[in-house]
């Protein structure tokens, strides 16, 4: 049976797409049949993450009933799918987000598992996003207007019949000023699922338009989505640690003849 | 501190590298440049000029507390060090870039900092805590730093080299240590010292010391050691002003402690006369500082404190139903479409034969509850004649004047219909004519 997961915030900027567009990657290294939908048709991001923008059909056009959701998925990096929302504003208008109940309902015939960015907010396009899940994951950043947002995102999702699986607290910093994993837990009334640590890779990652899980899988923030991937299916693992020595250390051991 | 990044001359993770030795080969060959430290996302720098470190920076620290905070995370193993070679004038210039970093050259700071060289290799590895939970392990290790029975009270500040050189902290740090070699030896006599103190706190403090793993204590130990070798020679002074104030419980306790305390640390002669009188020093700092411990230790777990401590506004089952109201998009019965359609054509066919010169109208009103709510409105409108000077000059003016007034009777009659959903009016379509 296919799994609809929506990763879903409350507030914007916390790191939603990046982790979304990770995770599809991660979860199709290991092997799973995973597409990724970017339903923030407004805000659009998610193309950009993975170097796909500009595809000619996408989600917009889907949604404008000017094209069929099968002509709008792509293939991404590491074999995930993906379902570009279309960054262009023009037919914003003409969009109807009923059309995308339908659209979903084809693409659940074919992946084990459709992770959907949902748009930031409560508006109609994020709850729509929610709604159209049996299962959530809750981003946040350990900051009081991410972790307000979250709560309410959170007792909406729960009021439609969503499960939320867990909360991933993203841009995790050693500052007393924010708030606690056990205090997230306590206030969202979720388990913490993933911490991410703040990692100026990621940015580094996007601006190349790669997936920080292929480009530098060994920075703790692509680990942390990996192990991440593997909790939500039920896999093992292995942390990949960084080289532990530096390429000098390398060299005088080599010319010592030591290993 | 804002330096030039170029290639590392070494790079190594802390659990590989001698961190002492880096010091003490940096010192002995005079070397200008700096260190930076990285752990997780947080980065330190240690700026050396001649083999001297003359500033330090770390995260949002600087100075001593940027060492401490350096040696703190040398205890993580993914630390990365990396060694950058300068010149000795680009090191001045640094320096002078990175001023509020300088460390002062007349404190006694470079003590610490050889002490803190020497904890970053002699600190047995800590098993590595999860990364998940930073906090803890950054906790715990502030509990390691500070001494047994002040571990609650003190914070991270607390070996801060500014209440190192305060007499009464650095009695207290002194004591502790000897509290806790003779808690290792003899666990019995300390609960006795307590009751003579009569601080609960106090107690609770030792006990919790003598329950502690013995890697823990180890630990401890060093950091002791450590602490009381930095502090030996700005304790002198204040040494024998503290010997005069002990009072004679506090003697007695002393002489409680003292033969194990010897025992296992050897502690000098100093320490012993400093001791006594840190009962009582003990107390008042335990007492000033308890509120603040409490605040540090007592996590609020109760989640309507925390939501109050964070001015988090929880979800009211009522708010979550509007939304989802408006999420429905007014979605009604379909029993009640014919209702809804009845009502709104009566509200709006009054309303617009109240406006003048309208002698009659018919209001068609069609709702679509098909996902989401819309309607057509069709209004015929039967307007009084006109002269004909009337209909050449401005008919064709007040007939759009009265077609606007007509929308906006329209729309009211929506919004009034569909008050927990005004924006549905958008959804409508509303045509106009004139008969």
């Amino acid at each position: 049976m296919t799994r609809v997961i929506t990763v879903a915030s409350g507030k914007g900027g916390v790191g939603k797409t990046t982790i979304t567009a990770n995770l599809g990657v991660a979860l199709a290294t290991y092997g799973e049949e995973v597409i990724v939908l970017d339903a923030d048709v407004a805000m659009a991001n998610l193309e950009l993450i993975l170097g796909m923008e500009g595809k000619s059909v996408t989600l917009h056009d889907v949604l404008s009933g000017d094209a069929d959701i099968e002509d709008a998925i792509y293939e991404g990096p590491g074999g995930v799918k993906v379902v570009p929302a279309g960054i262009s504003l023009e037919g914003l208008r003409k969009i109807k987000m009923d059309r995308l109940e339908s659209a979903l309902e084809i693409l659940i015939e074919s992946t084990d598992i459709l992770l959907i960015d949902a748009p930031a907010g409560l508006e109609k396009d994020a709850l729509a996003a929610i709604a159209a899940a049996q299962e959530m994951i809750l981003v946040t950043t350990p900051e009081v207007p991410s972790i307000s947002d979250a709560l309410k995102t959170k007792i909406v999702a729960n009021r439609l019949g969503v499960d939320i699986l867990g909360v991933v607290i993203n841009r995790e910093q050693h500052d007393k000023t924010f708030l606690t994993i056990s205090e997230i837990e306590t206030i969202l009334e979720v388990p913490v699922i993933a911490v991410i640590p703040e990692d100026n890779e990621v940015s580094r990652a996007a601006a190349f338009g790669e997936p920080l899980v292929v480009k530098n899988p060994k920075s703790p923030t692509s680990n942390a989505i990996m192990q991440l991937g593997a909790d939500l299916i039920g896999e093992e693992y292995q942390p990949i640690e960084p080289d532990k020595k530096g390429v000098i250390s390398k060299l005088v051991e080599g010319l010592l003849g030591r290993r | 501190m804002e330096m030039p990044i170029t290639k590392p001359s070494m790079v190594s993770y802390a659990d590989e590298l001698d961190f002492s030795k880096l010091m003490k080969d940096l010192a002995k060959d005079h070397k200008n440049g700096f260190i930076r430290v990285t752990s997780r996302s947080e980065e330190g720098y240690i700026l050396y000029k001649d083999g001297k470190q003359v500033a330090a920076s770390y995260d949002r620290f600087s100075k001593i507390e940027a060492l401490e905070k350096i040696n703190s995370a040398l205890g993580n193993k993914n630390t990365l060090i990396e060694v950058f070679d300068a010149g000795p004038s680009q090191v001045d210039y640094l320096l002078d870039l990175n001023k509020p970093y300088t460390i002062d050259e007349d404190s006694n700071v470079y003590d610490v900092i050889g002490e803190l060289k020497k904890t970053a290799t002699e600190t047995p590895e800590k098993p590595p805590e999860k990364e998940l939970k930073p906090e803890v392990t950054e906790s715990s290790k502030v509990e390691s730093t500070d001494n047994l029975s002040e571990a609650d009270n003190l914070s991270e500040d607390s070996v801060s080299v500014e209440k190192v050189t305060e007499p009464p902290v650095a009695d207290e740090k002194i004591d502790l240590s000897l509290k806790e070699d003779s808690s290792s030896n003899e666990p019995i006599k300390e609960p006795e010292k307590d009751e003579n103190v009569g601080s609960s706190q106090a107690s609770v403090d030792v006990d919790e010391s003598i329950e502690r793993a013995p890697v823990e204590k180890a630990v401890e130990s060093s950091v002791a050691d450590r602490l009381e070798k930095s502090l030996n020679e700005p304790l002198k002074e204040p040494e024998k002003g503290v010997g005069v104030e002990s009072s004679p419980a506090s003697v007695e306790m002393g002489g409680d402690d003292l033969p194990s305390a010897e025992k296992v640390a050897e502690p000098p002669v100093v320490d012993k006369k400093v001791e006594p009188s840190l009962n009582k020093t003990e107390l008042e700092v335990e007492s000033s500082e308890t509120p603040k411990a409490d605040e540090i230790e007592e996590k609020p777990v109760d989640r309507s404190e925390l939501l109050k401590k964070y001015g988090i506004k929880d979800v009211q089952d009522g708010d979550v139903e509007n939304l989802l109201q408006s999420y429905k998009g007014g979605i009604i019965d379909d029993d009640d479409v014919e209702r809804v359609e009845l009502v709104l054509m009566n509200l709006i066919k009054k309303s617009v034969l109240g406006i003048p010169k309208i002698k009659g109208t018919e209001v068609m009103v069609f709702l679509d509850n098909y996902k989401e709510l819309t309607g057509t409105i069709n209004i015929i409108i039967e307007y009084e004649s006109q002269g004909f000077l009337n209909r050449i000059m401005g008919q064709n003016r007040t007939a759009v004047n009265l077609r606007r007034q007509i929308i906006n009777i329209a729309e009211i009659a929506i919004k009034k219909s569909f008050r927990q959903y005004p924006e549905v009016v958008e959804k409508f379509e509303i045509n106009v004519e004139f008969s």
